[in-house]
């Protein structure tokens, strides 16, 4: 009885190499979409924490302006209102954050609120804050990253 | 192959994963932000609400009109409802506010429900917001806050979730952001884009005036010394209290409180009174601090107070003169003060002087008679003021023998009046006339029709008779002001301000029974002079209870220039009653200020905040 010889066959050499090439697309894909991911969560978690800066930036601000004079009686739409502008570091991030204010105005050109008494005025008040090194610029892949909010503040006013 | 294919299968869900995940998270930071935005578009439409009500607390009126309009800012209001639009730059996607007084619920003419309103113009001004904004801070008495219906109309307007007090207003924001407003500009003030977010945040918030004043608050301010007289015997005591505040009196002398019960002052607070002399003895909860001569009291400028005005066709006017009530109900008019009409009623006591109509048509002019029909009515014994009252000074220069300016006004019964019962020289009690009622008799009303009315005097007055007020009413006199009030109380207190550049002498005595009435008021009693206040005397009978609700300032000086010190010149209060009862109000400071200066006078403060 003669034996049953069984031929066994390896890979390939291309057969190996193909593997190997999808493995390593593989991997690559991965690892890419990981460092993808974490950017991405990584700009989530700072826009979410630029947004609660600017909101407490901002309400510093208005509690500091309210009895200050300068932040009533001067424009600050070109040059930022000094006392609420400044730098501010979260978790490793820097966010800059700047405020300006300018006194509402109706249609006919007078402070809104002020026929009676002149020390009743309007402001509004916005906060522009960024983060990393994008100032006003663009990223690419990661949108503006900046965050803007804005609210109006009467003179005054006791909250 | 398989390995791979495996691999291939992992890339794939991992792919899957940070698809679905990152979106996920930018949105989550997005959503954080447009909730931040939203909610200071709430907290914006609140600060302009106060703004426009600081300014005019009248404020939202009828009609339409853009406020503000800029690039980055938009502001409309169109019948009671307003609009808000902002934004950082015009870059970026508008912000919303919006708040509502509008009712929804058709014209105002024909409203039962009386929003004043007629329903906005403009559709896009018809907000779905079942939060109401209320504005009662020049109002007369408390009022309901209602909620909208599903269809977002305010149809009952009897019921509601609570109440507000005159002198208050409720302030319903929502505030609106997110990529849902993409397409949000002033002539598109649609809300939602389908597909995307909106966030929103409502804010309602109740705000009160308060009087913007340096003074530290008290229920009773006197400018010297402070008195209290309680009965000998049976008597309770003083009670200082004081809503929303601490309970304070503050004198510039001595504080004496005579007889009562121990102790014969109890209060939650705190007693000023400079380093000398008091007698009292308080309850444990009182505490004492020292008053200094230069510590500040409320200063209530003569041109500060809502005062009828001096033209004719703005208010009611009348002569100055004593005006008596007969018994028949009739009212005589006389152009004499009160000595002279003594004199002429020794002499001739049938003397009728001008009998005057119901609406007192013989002494006032054509044009005055045409502008205020139904301001003033006197009528079955009750002297009714619906409107501003001017008590004009009468020139008597031409009579032979000439006589001076009369500028005051006297309301008296035919019998006389009298202030205690030991109080003769005033009393008219005059000629030998046999005249039967009394000033309990007759009654003095004020009954406001618009929120306000001031009934003015150039000179002193004297009234004899009930005195009865709606709130909103005030009595006015340059000069003593003297309420023989043989009544001064119903169920609902009487809601009446007082003020005068002289002394304030209230009395509640009522000589048929040689008793004393029961006083219970709400509102300001300001006097430059003394203030006395009586609802009992030793040696008479029937001590009376004194509550009053407000504040009472005697305060011992020409307030003008505000800088002048109270105690000066006088400023003795003094209060007699069976248990007396003064609680600080900030809500009824503001009741004698005149609504134009009102502004200037008062600020506006938070009293509740509610976020929905």
């Amino acid at each position: 009885m003669g034996m049953v010889k069984t031929k066994l066959r390896g890979f390939s050499v291309a057969e190996l190499l193909l593997s190997l090439g999808f493995i390593a697309v593989a991997i690559l894909t991965v690892l890419g979409l990981t460092a993808t991911s974490l950017q991405a969560g990584r700009e989530a978690t700072d826009a979410t924490t630029a947004a609660l800066v600017a909101q407490t930036q901002l309400e510093k601000a208005i509690r500091t302006g309210k009895d200050d004079m300068v932040f009533w009686n001067v424009d600050h739409t070109a040059v930022p209102y000094a006392p609420g502008s400044g730098l501010v570091s979260v978790d490793g991030t820097t966010f800059e954050y700047e405020v300006f204010a300018e006194t509402v105005k109706d249609t006919g050109g007078s402070d809104v609120g002020t026929t009676v008494e002149a020390q009743n005025r309007l402001k509004k008040v916005d906060i522009v804050v960024h983060w990393w090194d994008s100032d006003s610029q663009e990223r690419q892949g990661y949108g503006k990253l900046e965050v803007r909010q804005t609210r109006l503040v009467a003179e005054g006013s006791h909250d | 192959m398989i390995t791979t294919l495996l691999l291939t299968v992992v890339i794939v869900i991992f792919l899957g994963a940070m698809l679905a995940l990152n979106p996920g998270r930018l949105a989550q930071a997005g959503s954080t932000s447009d909730q931040a935005q939203a909610e200071l578009a709430a907290q914006a439409g609140l600060d302009y609400a106060k703004n426009r009500l600081q300014e005019s607390v009248d404020w939202p009126l009828p009609g339409q009109r853009i406020v503000v309009n800029t690039p980055t800012l938009y502001i409309a209001e169109n019948e009671g409802n307003v609009v808000g639009l902002m934004r950082q730059d015009t870059s970026q996607p508008y912000s919303m506010f919006r708040l509502r007084f509008n009712f929804h619920n058709g014209a105002a003419s024909a409203d039962p429900l009386d929003d004043g309103f007629d329903d906005p113009t403009n559709s896009a001004f018809e907000f779905p917001m079942e939060h109401v904004s209320i504005n009662n801070l020049y109002g007369t008495a408390p009022r309901v806050v209602p909620k909208a219906d599903s269809s977002f109309e305010v149809s009952d307007y009897v019921t509601g979730p609570y109440e507000i007090d005159q002198g208050s207003a409720v302030i319903a924001v929502e505030g609106l952001a997110g990529k849902g407003m993409a397409n949000l500009t002033p002539a598109n003030l649609a809300t939602t884009v389908s597909g995307r977010n909106t966030a929103s945040r409502t804010f309602e918030v109740v705000i009160k005036t308060a009087l913007s004043d340096p003074a530290t608050d008290a229920a009773v301010m006197g400018g010297a010394d402070m008195t209290f007289n309680l009965p000998s015997s049976g008597g309770k005591e003083v009670e200082i209290k004081a809503k929303g505040g601490t309970a304070r009196a503050r004198s510039k002398g001595d504080i004496t409180v005579n007889d009562g019960a121990s102790p014969n002052y109890v209060s939650k607070g705190t007693v000023l009174y400079p380093d000398s002399t008091h007698t009292f003895t308080a309850d444990t909860t009182v505490s004492t601090g020292t008053e200094g001569a230069a510590d500040p009291y409320y200063t209530l400028d003569w041109a500060d107070i809502h005062r009828a005005d001096a033209d004719p066709t703005k208010s009611v006017h009348i002569p100055g003169g004593t005006y008596v009530w007969w018994d028949n109900n009739e009212l005589h008019y006389y152009d004499l003060d009160l000595t002279e009409y003594k004199a002429l009623m020794s002499i001739n006591p049938a003397d009728p002087g001008i009998v005057l109509s119901d609406d007192l048509n013989e002494v006032r002019t054509a044009v005055n008679e045409t502008s205020f029909p139904d301001g003033i009515k006197a009528q079955n014994g009750k002297f009714e003021v619906k409107e501003d009252v001017r008590v004009t000074t009468v020139d008597r220069s031409t009579l032979i023998p000439p006589l001076p300016p009369l500028a005051d006004f006297n309301l008296i019964p035919r019998k006389g009046t009298k202030k205690s019962k030991f109080d003769n020289s005033a009393s008219p009690n005059v000629g030998a006339e046999p005249a039967a009622k009394h000033g309990v008799d007759y009654e003095f009303k004020m009954s406001p029709k618009g929120g306000q009315a001031s009934f003015t005097a150039d000179g002193n007055v004297l009234i004899s008779s009930k005195v009865d007020g709606d709130k909103g009413g005030s009595i006015i006199a340059d000069g003593d002001l003297r309420l023989d009030a043989a009544k001064l109380e119903k169920y609902a207190s009487v809601g009446i301000s007082m003020y005068s550049s002289g002394d304030m002498e209230i009395s509640t005595y009522h000589p048929e029974n040689d008793s004393y009435g029961n006083i219970k008021v709400e509102g300001m009693f300001y006097s430059w002079g003394d203030l006395k206040v009586q609802a009992g005397e030793s040696g008479s009978p029937g001590y009376a209870d004194v509550d009053v609700k407000g504040a009472m300032v005697a305060y011992g000086s020409d307030t003008e220039p505000s800088t002048a010190l109270p105690g000066t010149s006088g400023g003795n209060l003094e209060i007699s009653g069976n248990k007396i009862k003064v609680e600080w109000d900030a809500s009824k400071l503001g009741d004698l200020l005149d609504k134009a200066r009102l502004a200037a006078n008062t600020d506006l403060e938070i009293a509740s905040f509610i976020k929905h």
